[in-house]
C-alpha cells in the first residue's frame, strides 16, 4: 500500500519542535505523506486538521506537561464525530505511567526516548492498514 | 533600574537545535550588531546603552571548548564595541555572560548521569568566570523538572562555588598552550562566521527568506547523525546502555505529578474581572495604533497598558495583532477589548 497521511502537531504551548521536524522527516523519508501542522494546536484545531487532510494517523509530539490534559480532550472529540483516527503520542517526557493511562484511554501507540525509527514507521503503517480494513 | 538588562541577547535557545559553538556565538553577535546598529540609528550614544548588553549563551559537554568560546566572546565583543562602535566606556567592552547548561546534552537514559553532566559543565562555566550559571535538571529530559532536580541543580553550584573553590580566581586558565590556542581559533572563526553572513545582506531579509531556519534545519540533521551514528558519545544512549529494566534508579520522581498554580490562575482572573475596562480598552487602543505606527516609542503605552492592569499576555497578544498575526497563537482566547 502507498500514500499513508500522518498529520504531525504539538498541543499546547509547548515550544519544543526539534522532536516533531525530525519525526515528521523520518515519516516522509519513509515515503509517507506528512502534514506538518507544526506548534500551538488545540485539539479542536487538530481533529478540523485531521478531517481535511484525511489522514490516515495523527502523531502528536509532547515535550510539555499539557498532553495528559489535551490528549483525552482530542479522543473525545474524535469519538464525538465518530472518527475512527488512530491518535499516537511521542517525546522522551512521557513516564511509563502516563503511557498506561493514555493507553488504557485509547490512543493507539507511545513512542518513548528509546523508541527506534523502524519501530515507528512500522506502527505508524500497520495501523493506517488496519484502517484501510475497516 | 541600574541593574536592569535591557537587552538580552539569548544563544542559548536557537543553538540548542544542534548548532557548534561557532555558530551560536556568530548568530548571537549578528544579533547584538543588528540591535546596536538600529539603537545608534535612534541617536542612542553607545555608552549609554552597551553596557547593559546581557549575553545567555549555552554550555554542551566539549569542557575546553566551552571555555574557549566564552573567553573568545569576551575578546569579540571588547574589541567590537571599541573599534567598530567606539565605546570608550570600560563597562560597555566587558560582556555580562550568563549561561544555561545544554538540556540537548542530557539523556532520558540513567539520568542521575545528567548530574555529573551538569556538575562538568558548570566547573567549566566557573573556570570561564560567567557571571551566572543555570544549570538545567537532571530529569528534564523525561519530564517536567520536578523541585528535587532543581534543587540538586542549585546544590551543584554551590558545591562548585564553596568547596571546589575555582571561582575565587580570574581566568585560572590564561596562558594555557591548549586553552590560548583554542581561544585564538574559535575568535578567528565565530568573527569569519559573522563577516560571512553579514556579506550575503540584511539580517533580517536572510532571515524572512530562512537562511536562518535552513541552517538551523542541517544543524538538527547533523546533530541527529552525529547521535545516531555514534560520532557524538552519550553514555547510556549511543554507548555504555543497560536494559531499560535495570535503569531506574531517580525514575521514580518522574511519575510524581505538579499541578498548574491554580490559586494564581484564580487571582489573575478575579483581578481582571475588577479592572477598569474603559481605562483598558483606552490603554489597549493606544497600544495597537503605537505598534502600527512606523518608528513609534512603545515603551510608554506599554507601562501604560500594565498600569492599566493588563497582563503580559495582553500586552503580546496585542502586539501580535498589530504585527498581522493572531491576538493568541494557540487560539484559546480572545483579546480583552474590541479595537
Amino acid at each position: 500500500m502507498s500514500g499513508v497521511r500522518v498529520l504531525i502537531a504539538i498541543l499546547g504551548m509547548d515550544q519544543h519542535e526539534l522532536g516533531a521536524i525530525a519525526v515528521a522527516r523520518l515519516l516522509r523519508d519513509a515515503g509517507m505523506e506528512v502534514i506538518y501542522a507544526g506548534r500551538f494546536n488545540l485539539p479542536g484545531m487538530i481533529v478540523n486538521s485531521a478531517v481535511e487532510e484525511d489522514v490516515d494517523v495523527v502523531g502528536l509530539s509532547c515535550h510539555s506537561w499539557e498532553y495528559m490534559y489535551y490528549v483525552p480532550e482530542l479522543l473525545n472529540l474524535l469519538e464525538e464525530r465518530q472518527l475512527r483516527i488512530p491518535v499516537m503520542v511521542g517525546g522522551s517526557v512521557v513516564t511509563p505511567g502516563d503511557t498506561q493511562l493514555l493507553l488504557s484511554k485509547g490512543v493507539a501507540a507511545v513512542f518513548g526516548p528509546a523508541a527506534t525509527a523502524g519501530e515507528i514507521v512500522q506502527t505508524i503503517r500497520d495501523a493506517a492498514r488496519a484502517r484501510e480494513g475497516v | 533600574m541600574p541593574k536592569f538588562h535591557g537587552f538580552l541577547e539569548d544563544t542559548y535557545y536557537f543553538s540548542e537545535v544542534g548548532l557548534d559553538s561557532v555558530e551560536e556565538m556568530a548568530l548571537g553577535f549578528i544579533e547584538i550588531r543588528y540591535v546596536v546598529r538600529e539603537l545608534l540609528k535612534r541617536g542612542v550614544a553607545i555608552d549609554r546603552f552597551a553596557p547593559r548588553i546581557a549575553i545567555l549563551v549555552n554550555c554542551r559537554m566539549d569542557f575546553f571548548e566551552e571555555i574557549a568560546k566564552i573567553r573568545a566572546t569576551r575578546r569579540l565583543f571588547a574589541r567590537m564595541m571599541r573599534e567598530e562602535f567606539g565605546a570608550q566606556d570600560p563597562r560597555s567592552l566587558s560582556a555580562a555572560i550568563t549561561c544555561h547548561t545544554s538540556g540537548l546534552s542530557l539523556t532520558s537514559q540513567q539520568p542521575v548521569n545528567n548530574i555529573v553532566r551538569g556538575t562538568v559543565q558548570a566547573l567549566a562555566l566557573a573556570i570561564a568566570g560567567v557571571q551566572a550559571i543555570e544549570i538545567s535538571a537532571f530529569d528534564e529530559a523525561y519530564r517536567t523538572p520536578s523541585p528535587e532536580s532543581h534543587l540538586i541543580a542549585l546544590r551543584t553550584q554551590q558545591i562548585v562555588d564553596l568547596e571546589s573553590n575555582v571561582a575565587k580566581v580570574a581566568d585560572p586558565l590564561g596562558g594555557s598552550y591548549f586553552v590560548e590556542a583554542l581561544t585564538g581559533d574559535l575568535e578567528k572563526r565565530i568573527w569569519d562566521m559573522v563577516l560571512s553572513i553579514e556579506a550575503k545582506g540584511d539580517p533580517a531579509e536572510l532571515s524572512d527568506k530562512g537562511w536562518f531556519r535552513s541552517l538551523f534545519d542541517k544543524a538538527a540533521e547533523r546533530y541527529a547523525a552525529q547521535i545516531r551514528e555514534g560520532k557524538l558519545p552519550k553514555v547510556g544512549l549511543n554507548v555504555h546502555q543497560v536494559p531499560p529494566e535495570e535503569d531506574t534508579m531517580l525514575r521514580d520522581v518522574a511519575e510524581r505529578k505538579m499541578d498548574p498554580c491554580w490559586g494564581r490562575i484564580e487571582q489573575v482572573q478575579e483581578m481582571k474581572r475588577k479592572r477598569d475596562q474603559g481605562r483598558l480598552a483606552a490603554v489597549l487602543s493606544d497600544l495597537y495604533r503605537a505598534a502600527k505606527a512606523e518608528g513609534e516609542n512603545l515603551m510608554w503605552p506599554m507601562i501604560g497598558a500594565t498600569e492599566a492592569g493588563a497582563t503580559m499576555g495582553e500586552v503580546g497578544g496585542i502586539l501580535r495583532m498589530a504585527y498581522g498575526s493572531r491576538y493568541d497563537p494557540v487560539g484559546g482566547t480572545e483579546p480583552p477589548v474590541s479595537l
